[in-house]
């Protein structure tokens, strides 16, 4: 059993300069407000404790941005004498920490590791996650375009390098890696060791209204029905596509803010975030094999709900709800899953 | 520092005041660089915005006199295009002074040498251009390299 | 209010199919979440059952029917005021059959943003709405009291002066944080009724840029922007683009062409 530590809040701003001292840390905080809402994302912490928001369950954007960037320079190449002088980038291995990540996110990062580390290693993609040191904050409380119990995600214990959580006046730090010990150890004789047993902090996290049984609050789960269909060409060639895509407007939204979502377009020489919704993404010299957007549709669904869990055992989403949430005209993969 | 200006020249007016210009050995800066467009309305917003991504320091816009173009509407589109673009540049904070339209008819290659001398001076007194250069990667934000 | 135009709504709907006047309506239906209504067709009389209308129909259904009029027969359409200055604009451009398209409009008290399933006020365009009338439609349900308060003009552009009013570096710096936020996740351009390019010239070259792509893609709706607010609704990271429109809109002088 690992130790557990906890400091009080009023010392908040001084763990985080102390962690900020070994390496640069991400946490949520406010934007500057002007004239639009300016919502709360992963930012570098440079001293402001006041724009600090760990009340909010969701940033807009997704933590797989510190991983997986939204663009990124793979090689340089350089013209040279009638020939191309073509050198790698480096490898981002600097450590870093990002704090506040919540449990949908963590689990997410788990999904995109199965995908970019495995057979064939996404090089890039490893430097950056050997490098960070995720520190995970659970949640009271559930926002209501969250789903992440319909995945077995339990809020409460977010996993990750480091575990935290909010209780009373105090947060409660936990390592779980090897990873989070070192830097735990790095922070000293910083915070207080405490002796916890994990079933008093359950006790309390689950007395705030999350059932972990049920943690979406009575809504039926379409997702475990999903997994009954055993036969992937009939949800292909089902006719519920016709309808579902209608009103999508295939903007890509969805798939930028999903933390699962990894898709990329390698131009030159950058890697760009690319979305499976849009036209040019399978466009190519013969033609497009998904020539109208209810083929897109369908590719992105099907991916996330059929063929990821076939190759990886898991549904590509975490729950997050950022696709509810943000869509331009609330389409979202509860619904795609309910039709089928 | 050199500033680089683009002069985008309609060809059957400005162009020709620029050859004129030339042909009575007018002088006049050589940071001048002019493109020439069969008229002033081909110019698209985007050109300008090019111009700028690709190190131009100011850009101006010459075309034939309203009234007198030679397709008979041209200039006239280019005006309204204009205003609105240079003014919707300002609204985003680029330096108006980098942006002229100016009307310059075959005859007036004096008037082309002293438009182009005084716009480069205006544009040197404001120095070179950082802002809307089109590099568009780096974000404001000196830590995107790492993240979002 | 809402509710009962809500009524006439589906009993509209539900003549019109059953008569054939139409083959699908197109309006709002509850969604999955809870004031996370979403856009639908309904191809039958037991759909219309699920229409659903009030403050947070927020997307505009204007351009979906650009493809709806494409398909055969006849697509009815509930629009509000600023819905239907959108579908005027796009009939104008040829994108729309007007023959294929019956256009009821309804009565709005303007629509609600929604944070996590509440209500957090009016929607900054419906905030400074100028819009009352209907300048294209078939019939008009709910419209008798149209309560919102509708703000004189200078209102409606206080947004573009105060920022005008700031010096040339302050704007600079105004628009580069808030445009560094953008992720290029082309929300604003895709829910655009008047953004109805089949393939975006903006698209391609740089995905990831987000400086030109702003400025020209308010420049392409110059003279077109019905000024809907869609653009700024829709932004994840709440980037007020209506303002680069509303700045085209102050300044756009129709100038007389005819030699």
């Amino acid at each position: 059993m690992r130790l557990v530590y906890k400091i009080t809040n009023d010392r908040l701003p001084e763990l985080f300069a102390r962690i900020a001292e070994e390496m640069p840390l991400y946490l949520p905080m406010r934007g500057e407000i002007n004239d639009g809402i300016a919502g709360v994302n992963l930012t570098r912490w440079s001293g402001d404790f006041a724009s600090v928001d760990l009340q909010i369950l969701k940033t807009i954007l997704s933590p797989k941005g510190f991983f997986f960037p939204a663009s990124e320079e793979l090689y340089k190449a350089v013209l040279k004498d009638n020939t191309y002088e073509i050198t790698p980038q480096p490898l981002t291995d600097r450590p870093f920490a990002l704090f506040g990540v919540r449990a949908c996110d963590a689990a997410a990062i788990k999904i995109l590791d199965g995908v970019f580390i495995g057979e064939a290693t996404d090089e890039f993609y490893k430097a950056r996650r050997d490098a960070s040191c995720i520190i995970t904050l659970a949640c009271e409380s559930l926002a209501a375009t969250c789903f992440c119990g319909m995945f077995g995600i339990n809020p409460a214990e977010p996993g990750g390098d480091v575990s935290t959580w909010l209780k009373d006046n105090y947060l409660y730090w936990q390592p779980q890696t090897e990873k989070g010990e070192r830097l735990t150890k790095k922070l000293g004789v910083f915070m207080e060791t405490v002796e916890v047993v994990k079933t008093d902090v359950e006790v309390h996290l689950y007395s705030n209204e999350i059932n972990v049984n049920d943690p979406s609050g009575g809504m039926p789960n379409p997702f475990t029905t999903l997994k009954k269909v055993p036969d992937i060409l009939s949800l292909f060639i089902s006719p519920a596509w016709d309808e579902l895509h209608r009103t999508c407007v295939a903007c890509g939204t969805c798939t930028f803010l999903c933390p699962t979502c990894h898709c990329y377009d390698i131009a030159d020489c950058r890697r760009n975030w690319d979305a499976c919704l849009y036209p040019g993404f399978t466009q190519m010299a013969h033609g497009n094999p998904r020539p109208t957007k209810k083929e897109r549709f369908r590719q992105r669904y099907m991916h996330k709900l059929a063929y990821h869990p076939q190759r990886h055992g898991v549904v590509a989403c975490v729950g997050c709800g950022r696709c509810v949430a943000q869509c331009p005209v609330n389409m979202n993969i509860v619904k795609v899953a309910k039709v089928l | 520092m050199r500033v680089n200006v683009v002069a985008f020249c309609c060809n059957w007016c400005s162009y020709a005041g620029a050859d004129l210009a030339g042909t009575s050995r007018l002088v006049y800066p050589s940071n001048v660089k002019i493109i020439r467009v069969p008229c002033s309305c081909r110019v698209d917003e985007a050109f300008i915005l090019r111009a700028f991504a690709r190190g131009a320091d100011g850009v101006i816009v010459c075309g034939c006199h309203i009234g007198d173009c030679h397709y008979a509407t041209g200039n006239y589109h280019t005006r309204q295009r204009m205003e609105s673009l240079f003014g919707l540049l300002a609204f985003m904070g680029m330096e108006r002074e980098r942006l002229r339209l100016e009307w310059i008819s075959a005859s007036e290659g004096a008037k082309f040498a002293d438009t182009m001398a005084e716009f480069t001076a205006q544009v040197e007194k404001l120095g070179k251009n950082e802002r809307y250069t089109g590099d568009c990667i780096k974000a404001t934000d000196a830590e995107a390299a790492e993240g979002i | 209010m809402p509710q009962e135009i809500n009524k006439k709504m589906r009993s509209r709907a539900r003549e019109m199919l059953a008569s054939g006047e139409v083959t699908q309506v197109l309006a709002w239906e509850a969604g999955e979440f809870p004031n996370y209504p979403a856009p639908a067709f309904f191809k039958d009389e037991t759909a219309c059952g699920r229409i659903l209308y009030d403050r947070f129909c927020t997307a505009n259904l204007s351009k979906f029917m650009i493809e709806a009029t494409r398909q055969t027969g006849r697509t009815l359409v509930f629009l509000r005021p600023c819905d239907t200055y959108a579908l005027a604009q796009l009939i104008k451009e040829n994108q729309i059959n007007r023959e294929k398209a019956y256009i009821i409009g309804i009565g709005c008290e303007g629509n609600v943003a929604v944070n996590e399933g509440e209500e957090r006020g009016l929607l900054e365009s419906c905030r400074v709405c100028v819009k009352t009338d209907y300048p294209v439609c078939d019939e008009l349900i709910g419209t008798e009291n149209n309560s919102r308060t509708v703000v004189t003009g200078s209102e409606r552009f206080e947004g573009v002066t105060r920022v005008e009013e700031t010096d040339t570096s302050a704007r600079y710096d105004f628009w580069q944080v808030l445009l560094s936020r953008c992720i290029r996740c082309n929300a604003c351009r895709n829910i655009c009724p008047t953004c109805h390019c089949k393939v975006c010239i903006l698209e391609g070259e740089n995905p990831l840029e987000k400086q030109f792509f702003h400025i020209i893609r308010a420049y392409h709706q110059n003279g077109r922007c019905t000024d809907c607010g869609q653009c700024a609704r829709v932004c994840p990271q709440g980037i007020p683009l209506q303002l680069l429109n509303r700045k085209l809109i102050k300044e756009y002088k129709p100038v007389e062409v005819q030699p």
